[in-house]
């Protein structure tokens, strides 16, 4: 009897590049990301290349993000940032000597460095690079989702858009890592039924959905969430298991552990403007550095120091906790289903270091977990896929992993509903345009590549997310609403067979992403023409 | 990362930043009151203190850069406008009891229906049966309730005069999927079926995921076992 873990990591941030700025706050949200998840994942993982153990894990990687990360301006601002830190985690140990908290600032300080050792010496300064030495390696399986994370459910009467989104992320991910994916992230987990059709039309073999979604299907999944079902299109879908996500990702999971260290609390905030102000943003703007000295503690004001060393204990605690729940699901299913239960764990992958500070070496020690005992065993579902089970046929239900399990995130009527009248008149125009005018060259070319880099964009889940928040509200508001008015300036000038070459040369500038586009992706006849449908054996029909 | 806004904070921190600001009884006040005294406390200037040396948090700032409304903007795109020329009516699934519906009247209609006036409706539309919503020309949106389960629904723009309708426009259609286990809830009667499908759907205090459809599922399976 096995325990076998299926780790999903969707690994996604919004595009976010303002060369017009030399300095941009929300350009943050992913330098951050670098030095506080994906490095320190990295650095975890690459413990184990030369070993023969056996890690697998999934890893999702947006083509927004991968953009972003290949981006010679942002990588370069990474480089600022990162140096910047190093030297306020120098300015810091200078301050606090022969204080407490010196310990902790040294134990920051030797992370930031050598998560830029990492950075340009095993990286090469290309992370998606490094992610694809442990995919060549075995360690992980890496996949890919829509091309800006659009959460599909919202787009489904608009086929050629869903459409557009699945192809330009799969051409992407093949472009990069010179192999098509074999599984897709649903964006939020997004389902509909139908959207099947489109994903094996891309010959993606899986996906990952929601806790609900099978329960919810059309038929009653025989073997609950602890094995995929596969549609009549012949797409697995492996359901996330809650009850064990929820003991990491939860309002009371390990994360809240009072001995785990505090998120709020940063210097940032904490010490005179004039001490952090080569370190924030202008105008005066206080923002999180990274350097937080305390514990989570408990519902009070007055935080304790942070000491590594119990939150180390803890996070071996918290592994030991994880693998007896796993262990005792286990028990219970495989008597009723009779074999192995696969769990998937899907998450966000910057909750491991960024939320949660301790996260990575949690991870680190489930993974170490698994490698020493047998009855544990880590799998990608392309794995699981090639073991050939006998696997049940329905259709899962719509659903999502977002609050209440379905559209309400992107569809709220108090928050951020209006948008729908604009997104989807855009996507409307962009298809229309690309139908009127199919197969331009030259300027024109140009001009409508740029209308359909701008329809993706708008289209990302990220926006509506954020205006639902209200957390960069006034930010994720102006961005979408730049990409609407720049769609329907192409739309305008196009129909009147002009190009405005200001308007283009800004855009291109400005919003560069997707080098390879083609705007015919767009075009209702592509759709018509893309791969037939394959039947549940995998034979063309 | 992102500044979070003060709603999104937790109530140790809403707490440690009303102390921090000063503010009178910051032990005792409910998270509620926290929420707007400090929101109100967002919205002053704190220059003043930066010169005389007084920290202030700006953590909960709303606002994050700088910039107005039009700083994206690029040169020759226009305002976004309210409405689109057309009359069309959309409708967007939001769950399985919800959609979110949109619609607009073109200028040439919108000059039609004053010359000749008519009370607008929508009519939600399924195989089993339809309902009606009467809405006035100001509005543009409406959340409309999807009553019957595994239908097919469109919604209809109608424009009524002397009980005769025109129908102005027809939105798509939206379906909501067949669901197995809520046609059959005794499903759940079997000890392994529910220990193979509720346990994973739960948190480690028993409660069930939120899940409107879910908890409906429960709760017939539950009233079938009475």
């Amino acid at each position: 009897m096995k325990s076998r873990l299926n780790f999903v990591f969707n690994t996604h941030l919004p595009f976010v590049r303002h060369p017009e700025y030399p300095k941009f706050l929300e350009e943050d949200w992913l330098f951050e990301a670098i030095n506080e998840s994906y490095l320190p994942i990295l650095r975890m993982l690459y413990k184990f290349r030369g070993s023969k153990s056996k890690v697998k894990l999934t890893f999702s990687l947006s083509p927004a993000l991968c953009e972003m990360l290949e981006d010679s301006l942002l990588k370069e601002r990474f480089e600022q940032y990162i140096l910047s830190r190093i030297e306020l985690g120098e300015q810091e140990i200078k301050r606090l000597q022969g204080h407490e908290e010196l310990r902790l600032a040294e134990m920051y300080l030797e992370n930031i460095r050598a998560n830029y050792a990492f950075f340009t010496e095993d990286c090469n300064r290309s992370i998606p690079s490094a992610f694809n030495i442990l995919e060549k390696e075995g360690f992980i399986e890496l996949i890919t989702t829509c091309a800006t994370h659009a959460y599909l459910p919202v787009y489904q009467q608009y086929p050629v858009a869903v459409n557009a989104q699945i192809e330009t992320g799969i051409m992407n991910h093949t472009n990069r890592f010179d192999k098509s994916p074999d599984g897709f992230w649903v964006p939020e987990c997004g389902f509909y039924p139908g959207l099947d059709e489109y994903l094996r039309r891309h010959n993606v073999n899986w996906i990952s959905l929601g806790a609900q979604a099978l329960v919810l299907g059309d038929k009653i999944p025989e073997k609950g969430n602890y094995a995929p079902v596969k549609t009549p299109s012949g797409l697995y879908c492996f359901a996330r298991d809650y009850y064990m996500t929820s003991l990491v990702w939860s309002q009371d999971g390990y994360p809240s552990d009072p001995l785990y260290r505090d998120f709020y609390r940063d210097i940032g905030y904490d010490l005179p403007l004039d001490y952090v102000r080569p370190y924030i943003h202008e105008p005066e703007v206080r923002v999180f550095t990274g350097f937080k000295y305390y514990a989570v503690t408990g519902k009070t004001a007055d935080k304790v120091l942070y000491n590594p060393d119990l939150a180390r204990t803890r996070t071996e605690e918290h592994a030991k906790n994880f693998i007896y729940n796993l262990k005792s699901r286990t028990s219970v299913v495989y008597d009723i289903i009779k074999e192995n239960p696969v769990f998937t764990l899907s998450f966000d992958t910057e909750l491991f270091g960024h939320w949660w500070y301790e996260g990575v070496q949690w991870l680190e020690d489930i993974i170490s977990l698994c490698i020493s005992d047998d009855s544990l065993e880590m799998i990608s579902p392309s794995d699981y896929i090639k073991e050939n089970h006998c696997i049940q046929t329905m259709m899962p239900g719509f659903s999502s992993w977002g609050e209440h399990g379905y559209s309400e995130v992107w569809v709220d009527s108090s928050s951020n509903a209006w948008l729908c009248r604009h997104t989807l008149k855009a996507v409307e125009r962009m298809q229309e345009i690309a139908q009127r005018f199919p197969d331009q060259s030259s300027l024109k070319k140009r001009f409508l590549n740029q209308a359909a880099r701008e329809t993706l964009l708008l289209m990302s889940s990220d926006w509506p997310c954020i205006i639902h928040n209200h957390s960069s509200e006034g930010y994720a508001k102006n961005r979408i609403v730049s990409h609407i008015q720049n769609l329907n300036l192409v739309y305008e000038e196009v129909s009147k067979n002009a190009v405005n070459t200001e308007w283009l040369i800004k855009a291109e500038k400005r919003n560069k992403i997707f080098a390879d586009i083609d705007y015919n992706v767009f075009n209702s006849n592509h759709l018509e023409q893309t791969s037939p449908v394959f039947t549940n054996d995998f034979s063309v029909k | 990362m992102v500044l979070l806004s003060v709603e999104n904070l937790p109530e140790t921190e809403l707490r440690y930043i009303a102390q921090q600001e000063n503010v009178e009884n910051w032990d005792s006040l409910s998270r509620d009151e926290l929420v707007e005294i400090l929101e109100s406390i967002g919205e002053l200037d704190f220059s003043d203190n930066e010169k005389a040396g007084v920290p202030s948090n700006h953590r909960f700032v709303k606002g994050i850069t700088d910039v107005g409304s039009d700083f994206l903007q690029l040169p020759g795109v226009e305002p976004l406008p309210t409405m689109y020329n057309e009359t069309a009516v959309h409708l967007v699934p939001r769950d399985n009891y919800w959609a979110y519906s949109f619609f607009s009247i073109s200028i040439s209609d919108e000059a039609k229906l004053q010359e000749n006036p008519a009370e607008l409706v929508l009519r939600l539309c399924s195989s089993k049966a339809s309902y009606e919503i009467n809405i006035t020309p100001q509005d543009e949106c409406w959340n409309v309730e999807l009553p019957w389960p595994e239908e097919t629904y469109c919604l209809k723009l109608i424009a009524r005069r002397n009980e005769e309708d025109e129908v102005l426009a027809v939105s798509n259609k939206i379906t909501l999927n067949h669901t197995e286990i809520l046609n059959k809830p005794e499903a759940l009667d079997d000890p392994d079926t529910f220990k193979l499908l509720v346990p994973e759907l739960t948190n480690k205090n028993g409660k069930l995921m939120d899940n409107i459809l879910l908890r409906e599922i429960i709760e017939k399976a539950m009233g079938a076992q009475k």
